[in-house]
């Protein structure tokens, strides 16, 4: 028998695996080239697939990134740039990283975030689902409707997630169109990227569905929502399961009545919720159990030093739940609540930034192409 | 108390709070076949010496927490994985076979930690690896997505 067969080489591939999970994706991609059975280990869907789901089950902060998009005034195209979250000295800070693919200079929106694909809308009415990591990226049409256009205005909301039962990546599209009294009528088409087509779903009726973006958390996309019930206006989130592809709702935590609006996040896999009040407050929840309205839990009152002049929302709440990264107008803002300190986030600057839209997402070697 | 017997033939007395942090012995254990010493012809003594070690000082992890005991095994924890890879593999293989969970997890996360910025050249040497693509694969890996192979953090050492 050789020497070298006593040495680590003999690694198991299933432990060899175990440990090259763990690798960030840089890394991996590096990686491929170390040898033949490296290589066929690392571009292994399976690999791919066990990587997210690591990921999900463990984030960390350093795992996080943000994708900001935002136009600036006077030049017609607008931009997505990418940030890498860090901690330094005990603050939250952003980093700005290159994306290897070229696409985005025409991106109008974001549309969602998951597993670590980014969907936003492209040029001449298409949509792309984008692996910021990697740079690889799929494009789609988008989707009209086929009737019932012209009974009055409608508005559109979006969604995008994952359907782990298939296996499959979905984009939801919503046309709201307005009855009577606060109610709408909404028309659903939903986009399956394996079977690369859009179809029609079953529709709904609902108050107004603020939420411009469904939140995606445990396989299910979320908007917030208000309705009006006995001449009240009722808080809630209006959900749809992408696997049974079956609407739902999830109760608000109870909240000091007039002048609220609030908006949704999701963090490390938890539903967030703030509830905006006037002029100058904000409460952060969390479900800390998906789906037991039981579970909300306050993490904090947010006391802002000026009167409102935008939302807030949620973008990342730290696990001891002292640090919280939220997007206040076209700002990012780290928010301590120890000190109950703001601080907009070190290289970002958005004095001359308008319609600043942020998702985080985080690295994975998801494809785009299922 | 538990006898574990390595395969160089040691016995190793283990307190049975320990060991049942192996999913393995605590199952024999609740089966009732664990009356006398538990053989373990996969793991040498030396390893095994390691794996105890790691046992016996994470026996009250739940009560670290409430006596701020934390910082102390973290420490430990440090310490501990500061081995060679030879050493490193070893336990992990061990703390596989054994199905200790949070010591595989040390243990794969510093192998990770341990390779992550290494250059690919670097990542063959310690690992003793032969490279079996041609130049041409190479090439296109490299390509596929050449920023992976750039930037001031690789590290082209072997250690």
């Amino acid at each position: 028998m050789e020497e070298n067969s006593e040495l680590p080489t003999i690694l198991p591939q299933e432990i060899l695996f175990d440990i090259l999970l763990r690798l960030p994706i840089k890394s991996i991609l590096k990686f491929r080239c170390v040898s033949k059975s490296w290589l066929s280990l690392l571009s292994n869907p399976l690999f791919k697939k066990t990587h997210v789901e690591f990921y999900l089950k463990k984030p960390k902060l350093t795992d996080y990134k943000l994708a900001v998009l935002a136009s600036v005034p006077g030049l017609r195209e607008r931009f997505c740039h990418f940030y890498n979250m860090g901690f330094q000295d005990s603050c939250l800070t952003l980093s700005r990283h290159s994306c290897p693919a070229e696409y985005l200079a025409l991106s109008a929106r974001i549309l969602g975030s998951c597993n670590g694909l980014i969907c936003l809308t492209g040029d001449s009415f298409t949509l792309v689902m984008l692996n910021a990591c990697t740079g690889m990226f799929n494009v789609f049409p988008d989707t009209m409707l086929r009737s019932k256009c012209g009974v009055g205005g409608c508005y559109v909301r979006y969604g995008f997630g994952y359907d782990a039962s298939v296996d499959d990546y979905k984009v939801v599209k919503i046309f709201s169109f307005s009855q009577s009294e606060g109610r709408y009528e909404n028309m659903v088409n939903v986009y399956s990227v394996k079977a690369k087509s859009w179809k029609v779903i079953e529709g709904f009726s609902s108050g107004t569905l603020n939420g411009k973006l469904g939140v995606f958390a445990n396989g299910v996309l979320h908007w917030e929502a208000c309705d009006i019930r006995c001449s009240r206006v009722v808080w809630e989130i209006v959900t749809l399961d992408l696997a049974v592809e079956r609407y739902g709702k999830i109760a608000l935590p109870s909240y000091e009545d007039g002048g609220v609006y609030w908006t949704l996040g999701v963090s490390m896999g938890y539903l967030v919720g703030c509830c905006n009040y006037e002029p100058n407050k904000a409460d952060v929840w969390v479900m800390k159990q998906y789906g037991v309205e039981k579970s909300w839990t306050k993490l904090v009152t947010i006391s802002l030093p000026v009167n409102r002049r935008a939302y807030i929302s949620p973008l990342y709440v730290e696990e001891n739940c002292d640090e919280f990264l939220l997007q206040f107008g076209e700002e990012i803002t780290r928010y301590n609540s120890r000190d109950g300190s703001f601080n907009r986030v070190d290289g970002y600057m958005p004095s001359d930034l308008r319609q600043v839209q942020v998702a985080t997402y985080f690295e994975s070697l998801a494809s785009p192409h299922v | 108390m538990v006898k574990l017997k390595s395969n160089d033939d040691k016995e190793f007395e283990v307190e049975e709070a320990a060991v049942i942090q192996s999913e393995m012995i605590k199952n024999m254990i609740e089966d009732g076949c664990a009356t006398s010493v538990i053989p373990l012809p996969n793991i040498d003594s030396k390893t095994l010496i390691k794996v105890i070690e790691y046992l016996n000082k994470h026996i009250n992890m739940g009560k670290a927490a409430e006596t701020g005991e934390e910082d102390d095994l973290k420490e430990f924890d440090e310490q501990f994985v500061n081995m060679g890879w030879e050493e490193l593999f070893d336990v992990i293989m061990a703390a596989n076979y054994l199905n200790i969970h949070e010591l595989m997890e040390l243990c794969c996360q510093s192998a990770a930690d341990r390779l992550k910025n290494k250059s690919v050249r670097a990542v063959r040497e310690m690992l003793k690896i032969t490279n079996d693509l041609t130049e041409e694969e190479e090439q296109e890996i490299i390509n596929d997505a050449p920023w992976a192979f750039e930037g001031p953090e690789i590290d082209d050492t072997v250690n």
